[in-house]
């Protein structure tokens, strides 16, 4: 018998856990927010449990069902992704804490508003995981994006401020377009349920610019190719947890939600000049952000650049969907897994440059050199971590790739597969430069190094992020669970070879 | 559908294309978000038009997701222009250090 709420603890916890947060006194935050992440990661297990058990489960909270209520639906692609989150958010709040300890007197009003804007953050990903509803997919966008938003101040300098100004101009037209896509898609079915929507899927003008619309809201809040100025800055500004969450967690979910609403049915509407675009940003977003990254000179900022590359992977999946794949169900799982090994492998790695620049007391790639002597541990999850990048063979991410890589060639799209591949390289290009400075030894020993206050323990942040590293390694070992799960419910039909 | 449904969307269509207009070629963080709204705007007046079906009581579930939408739209544009008011503030105090 499962429980009526099960499903509306993953979004309820965080929600408390973020009002608690703000409450508890300064002193009790690190041990709350030790507790609380880990508390709201272990509601994942009942509702995986009961998902393995039931089947797909649906639940309506308040008693309202679909078309007027807003219902919680578990899957097996949404329970990889609740996985993921959780990791994530576990991974990055005990890193945090480590983290954001020893803070100087008066960043620590800022740094305390991170707890309680990162569990929002959580619950509104979690929500956006369980959600069918389109405008329910809105609201919980502007959750994120909101949450988001102040997370980039956090870092408090100009730039920062500046990219958080831009980003939250993006993301207020994104979400008006996206709203205006709903409410096109409703005014031509009367329906808002993605289930509901699939008896509806006869084409016409409407519903088709209603696709169009809602595909370029979240394109946009995913800072795809054309629009991912603001990201870098962003991103390699912001502290360490704040980057690993918004490139590991942020970026992610609009490719998720995008994925949601085409996979689920809509799909069909698209025109082919939709797919192609897709594939024409995606493949300039992956080329673009590897040439860039090449030519940064800080870690972060090659970190940052390599994200928006690796959004560019994601969108190819519509692109590949344009013609008959001869098995659908492996490139969808390709590139869920791809999304997620990607978002935990640049947690990770984020969380390592932020171990190097707080004992280095720069990112400066030709200031770090000879940083594996000196931070053999980072040094390694940055290694474990870009072998996920990289795309190279024990990773998630090489599994994700191979199979996008492989319906791209079976359905004749040959020069994606290349693109795919050229991307391959450019990481390798810009990571190898990276791990060059990192294990080159020093010529001179500076005294500059002597002169810095003793830098927090290494332990607290490292562990964490040794654990998201290897998060990316480990289920290529028994890749038949994750496969199970992703089966359970799945909007994309399987095929009948395992 | 009626004829001034049709007139009513297609106008708001038309105000949001205004307002996109001005925001990809202005450069200007104020006219920017004044275009933002005005790109809201039309979006909202589009889905009202929608909502009317003709003779009978209009859809209130667009009326619903449009007052949802007018809260994000007004409190996104209040952070704007607080984080707007901020960097103004960061730059002088930076002028004045150099």
């Amino acid at each position: 018998m499962i429980p009526p709420w099960l499903l509306t603890l993953p979004v309820a916890l965080p929600l408390a856990c973020a009002l608690l947060a703000l409450t508890l006194p300064a002193p009790w935050t690190g041990r709350w927010v030790r507790m609380g992440s880990l508390l709201c990661a272990l509601t994942i297990f009942p509702c995986i449990r009961a998902l393995l058990q039931h089947g797909p489960i649906r639940q309506n909270p308040g008693g309202w069902g679909a078309p007027l209520g807003i219902q919680l639906y578990l899957d097996g692609p949404s329970a990889l992704f609740l996985i993921f989150a959780a990791l994530l958010g576990v991974g990055v709040g005990w890193y945090a804490v480590a983290y954001f300890t020893p803070g100087k007197a008066g960043t620590r009003a800022r740094q305390f508003l991170f707890w309680p804007l990162w569990f929002v953050t959580w619950a509104a990903v979690n929500s956006l995981f369980l959600t069918l509803d389109l405008f329910n997919i809105y609201v919980s966008m502007e959750l994120v994006s909101i949450a988001g938003v102040g997370l980039i101040l956090i870092a408090g300098s100009s730039g920062a401020t500046r990219a958080a100004l831009q980003y939250q101009m993006q993301t207020l037209v994104a979400g008006l377009i996206y709203l205006l896509g709903v409410g096109l898609v409703y005014n031509a079915t009367g329906n808002l349920d993605l289930h509901l929507l699939r008896d509806y899927l006869e084409p016409g003008p409407l519903k088709n610019a209603g696709l169009a619309l809602m595909t370029a809201g979240l394109l946009i809040k995913a800072a795809l190719f054309p629009m991912h100025f603001w990201l870098p800055k962003a991103h390699a500004d912001a502290p360490a947890p704040v980057s690993a969450i918004l490139s590991g967690l942020v970026v992610t979910t609009a490719f998720v939600m995008l994925s949601k609403i085409w996979f689920s049915g809509l799909g069909v509407l698209a025109p082919v000049s939709l797919h192609l675009a897709l594939g024409a940003l995606g493949s300039a977003g992956i080329l673009w952000g590897g040439i860039l990254a090449l030519q940064q000179r800080r870690l972060k900022r090659i970190l940052a650049y390599s994200t928006v590359s690796q959004v560019g992977y994601l969108f190819l999946v519509f692109a590949l969907t344009f013609q008959d794949t001869p098995d659908p169900a492996r490139l969808w799982s390709g590139a869920v897994y791809l999304a997620i090994s990607h978002g935990l492998a640049k947690g990770a790695a984020f969380m390592a440059a932020g171990v190097l620049q707080k004992h280095e007391g720069t990112d400066q790639l030709s200031l770090l050199r000879g940083a594996a002597l000196r931070n053999p541990g980072a040094v390694a999850v940055l290694a474990v971590a870009s072998i996920n990048l990289m795309g190279l063979p024990p990773s998630l991410g090489f599994v994700g790739k191979w199979w996008m890589i492989k319906s791209a060639i079976y359905t004749g799209q040959g020069g994606l597969a290349v693109i795919l591949l050229l991307g391959g390289l450019l990481s390798g290009a810009y990571l190898f430069r990276v791990f060059e400075a990192l294990l080159r030894p020093k010529e001179t020993e500076s005294s500059v190094t002597e002169e810095r206050p003793a830098p927090p323990s290494r332990l607290g942040m490292l562990l964490p992020a040794m654990l998201l590293a290897l998060a990316t390694l480990l289920p290529v070992l028994f890749l038949s669970v994750p496969n199970r799960i992703l089966s359970i419910g799945s909007p994309v039909p399987q095929a009948s070879t395992p | 559908m009626t004829d001034s449904t049709v007139v009513y969307a297609l106008a708001g269509i038309w105000i949001a294309m205004l307002g996109l207009r001005s925001l990809l070629v202005n450069r200007d963080h104020f006219k920017r978000i004044v275009a933002a709204n005005l790109l809201g705007s039309g979006v909202f007046l589009t889905l009202v038009a929608l909502a009317g079906r003709g003779e009978g009581a209009a859809d209130p579930i667009p009326h619903g997701m449009i007052l949802t939408g007018i809260v994000v739209a007004v409190s996104g544009t209040g952070l704007f222009l607080a984080l707007l008011g901020r960097l103004r503030e960061l730059e002088s105090s930076e002028e004045e250090e150099t």
